[in-house]
Order: structure tokens, then C-alpha cells, then sequence
């Protein structure tokens, strides 16, 4: 008697494990000349995928510093490591999922890094200063204050591209925060063609690993996903 | 993230939106009865209503009456007291004009005249519904409420049932097709008009028209305080020119010819008049300019100076 075919899971288990883990990674079902449309069939299947900067399905190509967005963490970084970040922490309604895609590794893959905020393992102090600082998050005309953390809302705003001290206080928070999250080994995530990440970004921090080649031909996609 | 908040039925899009239903219904039952005066009252309540829930759909803020804190408090969801006002049929009007490209000036000035007449009914001693002629207001109050519906992604069907659609959907098809025909008619009898002129006046003529600026033809259009710019004139291809409102703007995604410290802004603009200086055609409204083969959607590019920094991105 032949097996059963094993059961796929569904998006929303996919989810689900996402939500748990902080992220979850998956493979391309199809081919990699189709993975833009793939990527932004999925995120449709999760929720509502919003349009960034580069469109709906964003290009992620490292910028050297001089040919980078005014503001940008690559004008900051160049094609260099970026630090732990939550994406859209200038907004005022971040993102809920963050969706990557591989179109091409590079020559020398730099890693996407991951790391859940909860487990950064702050004290209580720390944790009180997180809700209690106040930030000023830079974005042009539509910048606003804000906290890393807050109880009545459930995600984490954290990218020190944005972010502006407001007094003494939150300027010892970030620099402590800041410290804490350089000092963490992150999950290393490292690429292959068709890969798939999609990151809860509303609890887990990400960012990119250093390469010795400046990430020459790393090639991925995003979609963001409210 | 936060729930949302309840919405009270003074406010509530779907509450509006039923009791539009209600009163069309009651229109339409006093034109079977031959009952006009009433059909028209009942039709103009049902108008504004609709108008009302289109704009609640956005949001409820859009519709409560910002002179009353009561108001703006239960469109946050809130109830503080139980006197809740909604905006005035003008200040409807006006803002139905931001949410649908197609709700133009000409079809403001009709919701406009018939909550007028409404008011005179309503109020006073007037007798404004009896003796007018259905012809002349009934193709234009359901391509009005059309285009609202739409503004709402409803349909007539959905708002007042399949069977009852059948006659305004006539009465509309009627409407547009003769609005239509109007326009081509303008359209072949100012080219035909033009083409009888010597052939040195035609030349003339769009040599005077070719040498014409946009800022010297304002006092040509009804229009006041919008924009202006040129096109070919449907009927004698000369330079003429299109009067619209500003519809909306947005960043240009290409920031590359703005050189700091200005930044690029895309500002859209819709056509509500056409005007002709060579052959003279004049057309007054965005459907009739669409049936003359004109593209009434325009966009320019302003360069202002940048008064922030740019935005930010995760790149």
C-alpha cells in the first residue's frame, strides 16, 4: 500500500512558527526567474503587502555609501555589516512580516542576522528605560517620538539609522540597547539561490552579516506585510 | 494592533448606507404612484445620505460636524453626549470631490441645486418639486448617484436591488448617451464651422492659438483657481487648452532633475472645461470632454523647495 503524500503546511501554520520563532525559513516551490511573483503571491496569502521605497517587490543590492539614499542605513554602512534593525521603525505602523527572498547569493554571501528582541535578556531596568526613553524617529517630514518598546502597542521599534536621542536619558538607553544588541551572536542566515525568510519583524531584529567581498552580487527581494 | 473603535449609527457608514436604501425606496414607490413631488423629495434625502456613507466608509471623522466636540468624539468611537451633527450637504459635496475623480464641479453643482431645492421644500413656503420636469433632473441624479456608489465599490443593483435598477440604469445609459452624442455634435459642428473658413483664416487662427499661453486664457474658463494646460483640439487640431482642479499630489518617485535644496512633486489635475481660442469649441464638463476623444487626466511636475530632510528607508 503506497504512503500517503505528506501533508503541507498551510500559510497560517507557516505563520504561526514564524510568530514563535521569530522567523521562519523556507525554499522556493518553483523557479527562480518566478520568484518575485512567487514571493508576493505568499505575502498576499499572509496579509497585505505594502509598498516600500523600490515598489511592492524591493530589490536588496548592496549600495556602496556614495550612491546610496540620503537616508539610508547604506549611506551610514555602505556595503559594509548592517546592525540589528526592526524595518519600518520611521513608520508609525511597522510592518508585521518581513518577507526575503535569494535571487542571488553573491560572490562572497553575506548572511542575513537574526536575533529575537525578548531574548536579548534586558533587566528590568533596562526594560523600563526601553518604554520610558523617548526617540525622536527621523523620517523627513513625517518624523515622530516614540519609544523602542511600549505596552499598549505589540512591536519593538529599534534601527539606529532612525533613531535620535532626545535628552541624556535616551541616549544612555540606545547606547546600552546598541551595546547589548553588538555584543549578541546572532543567528546567521546564510543564503542560497531561492531561499525564503519571512521575519516577524514585529518581535525579532535583523540585519546583515559582514563578507569579505562587500557582498558583490548578492541579489535579494523583499516584501513587507501588514 | 489597537481595536477598532464602535462607531455610533449617526456615524456608522453602514448605518448612512441603510437608510439610504430606505428613502430611495420610498422615492421609487412615489413614482410608481406618479406621486413626482414626493419622488423627488424622498430622491434627495437618499442622495445625501449616500453621499454621507461614502465619506463615513473612508472614515467617520469626514462627516461629523467639527464646530461639535460631541461629534468628533463619537467619530473616534467615543460617546459623550447624544447631540451628534453631521456636515452640511455643501461641505458633503465638496469633500465628495476628493474621493472620486469622476464626482467633477458640474456634478457638485447639481447635488448642490437639488439639496437646495430640498432646503426650499423642507422650509418654507415654496413648492420647488412641483411642475419640474423629470427629463431634467432625473439622468443627471442617478449619474450622480452612480458615480458615488462606485466611490463606495457598490452598484445600483446592490443598492437598490436588480429588478428596481433596471429603469435608472436606463435612465442613466439615456442620460450618458446623450451627453455623449452632445459632446461629439459640439465636436463636428465647431469643425465643420472651422473647416468653411478661407484658408488664410484658419491659419491665422491656429497660428494665434500655437502662439498662446497657458497663464493667458484663464478668463476663457468658468473655472476659477485651477490649473491649466494644452492639448489638441478634437476638432481643429489647433493648440487649445483644458481648465482642472487639483486632484492630489505625491513625491516624484524620480528625485533625479530636483537639484538641492528642491525636491520633485508629481500634482495630478482633472479637467472640467475645454476650451478652443482658434475654433472656439467650448465643453464644460469632464464627461462631455471624455466623449470629445480628450484625455482629461493630467500630471505635472513642480519643483518646491525641500522644507525636510528627506525620508528615510530601510536601505
Amino acid at each position: 500500500m503506497s504512503k500517503p503524500p505528506a501533508l503541507r503546511p498551510t500559510v497560517s501554520e507557516l505563520v504561526k512558527e514564524a510568530c514563535e520563532k521569530g522567523w521562519l525559513a523556507l525554499q522556493s516551490a518553483g523557479e527562480v526567474g518566478e520568484l518575485s511573483i512567487e514571493l508576493l503571491s505568499l505575502a498576499r496569502e499572509i496579509g497585505r503587502p505594502l509598498a516600500g521605497r523600490g515598489g511592492i517587490v524591493e530589490t536588496l543590492k548592496p549600495i556602496p555609501a556614495s550612491n546610496a539614499p540620503p537616508r539610508s542605513l547604506s549611506i551610514v554602512h555602505g556595503t559594509g555589516a548592517f546592525p540589528l534593525h526592526t524595518d519600518g521603525a520611521h513608520l508609525s505602523d511597522p510592518p508585521r512580516f518581513i518577507l526575503l527572498a535569494c535571487l542571488e547569493p553573491g560572490i562572497a554571501p553575506a548572511p542575513t542576522t537574526l536575533f529575537r528582541f525578548a531574548d536579548i535578556g534586558l533587566d528590568d531596568c533596562e526594560r523600563s528605560e526601553c518604554e520610558h526613553s523617548t526617540f525622536l524617529f527621523r523620517n523627513g517630514c513625517r518624523s515622530f517620538y516614540s519609544s523602542i518598546t511600549d505596552r499598549s502597542r505589540p512591536f519593538v521599534r529599534f534601527d539606529s539609522g532612525c533613531m535620535v536621542p532626545t535628552d541624556a536619558a535616551s541616549e544612555a538607553t540606545l547606547k546600552c540597547i546598541s551595546n547589548r544588541v553588538g555584543s549578541l551572536s546572532p543567528y546567521h542566515f546564510e543564503w542560497h539561490c531561492g531561499d525564503i525568510l519571512l521575519i516577524d519583524n514585529w518581535q525579532a531584529l535583523h540585519g546583515r552579516g559582514a563578507t569579505t567581498n562587500s557582498g558583490d552580487g548578492r541579489h535579494l527581494l523583499r516584501v513587507s506585510v501588514q | 494592533m489597537s481595536k477598532q473603535p464602535k462607531i455610533l449609527p449617526a456615524l456608522s457608514e453602514e448605518a448612512l448606507l441603510g437608510k439610504s436604501k430606505v428613502y430611495i425606496s420610498r422615492a421609487l414607490a412615489a413614482k410608481s404612484r406618479k406621486a413626482m413631488s414626493e419622488y423627488q423629495l424622498w430622491a434627495s434625502l437618499a442622495l445625501e445620505l449616500l453621499g454621507k456613507s461614502a465619506l463615513a466608509k473612508r472614515h467617520p471623522c469626514l462627516i461629523a460636524d467639527p464646530q461639535s466636540y460631541v461629534s468628533m468624539f463619537a467619530a473616534a468611537g467615543m460617546s459623550v453626549g447624544t447631540d451628534i451633527k453631521t456636515i452640511t450637504a455643501k461641505t458633503l459635496f465638496e469633500r465628495l470631490t476628493h474621493v472620486s475623480k469622476r464626482f467633477d464641479k458640474k456634478t457638485q453643482e447639481f447635488c448642490d441645486s437639488v439639496s437646495l431645492r430640498r432646503n426650499a421644500e423642507l422650509h418654507s413656503g415654496e413648492a420647488p418639486f412641483e411642475g419640474v420636469e423629470p427629463s431634467s433632473w432625473e439622468g443627471r441624479f442617478w449619474h450622480a448617484v452612480e458615480i458615488i456608489l462606485e466611490a463606495r465599490n457598490d452598484s445600483l443593483d446592490q443598492w437598490i436591488g436588480a429588478n428596481n435598477a433596471k429603469a435608472p440604469k436606463e435612465l442613466l445609459a439615456e442620460y450618458e448617451h446623450a451627453l455623449e452624442e452632445a459632446a461629439k455634435v459640439r465636436v463636428t459642428r465647431a469643425a465643420e464651422a472651422f473647416d468653411a473658413l478661407p484658408k488664410k483664416e484658419r491659419e491665422a487662427a491656429r497660428a494665434k492659438a500655437k502662439a498662446l499661453q497657458s497663464y493667458q486664457v484663464y478668463r476663457a474658463f468658468r473655472l476659477i483657481g485651477g490649473n491649466v494646460w494644452d492639448v489638441e483640439c478634437p476638432a481643429c487640431k489647433s493648440k487649445s487648452f483644458l481648465a482642472g482642479v487639483r486632484y492630489n499630489e505625491e513625491l516624484s518617485e524620480d528625485q533625479d532633475e530636483a537639484e538641492f535644496p528642491d525636491e520633485a512633486v508629481d500634482v495630478y489635475y482633472v479637467a472640467e472645461e475645454f476650451h478652443c481660442p482658434a475654433c472656439l469649441l467650448h465643453l464644460d464638463s469632464r464627461e462631455a470632454i471624455e466623449a470629445a476623444g480628450v484625455e482629461v487626466e493630467h500630471t505635472e511636475t513642480e519643483f518646491r523647495q525641500r522644507e525636510y530632510e528627506p525620508d528615510y528607508g530601510n536601505d
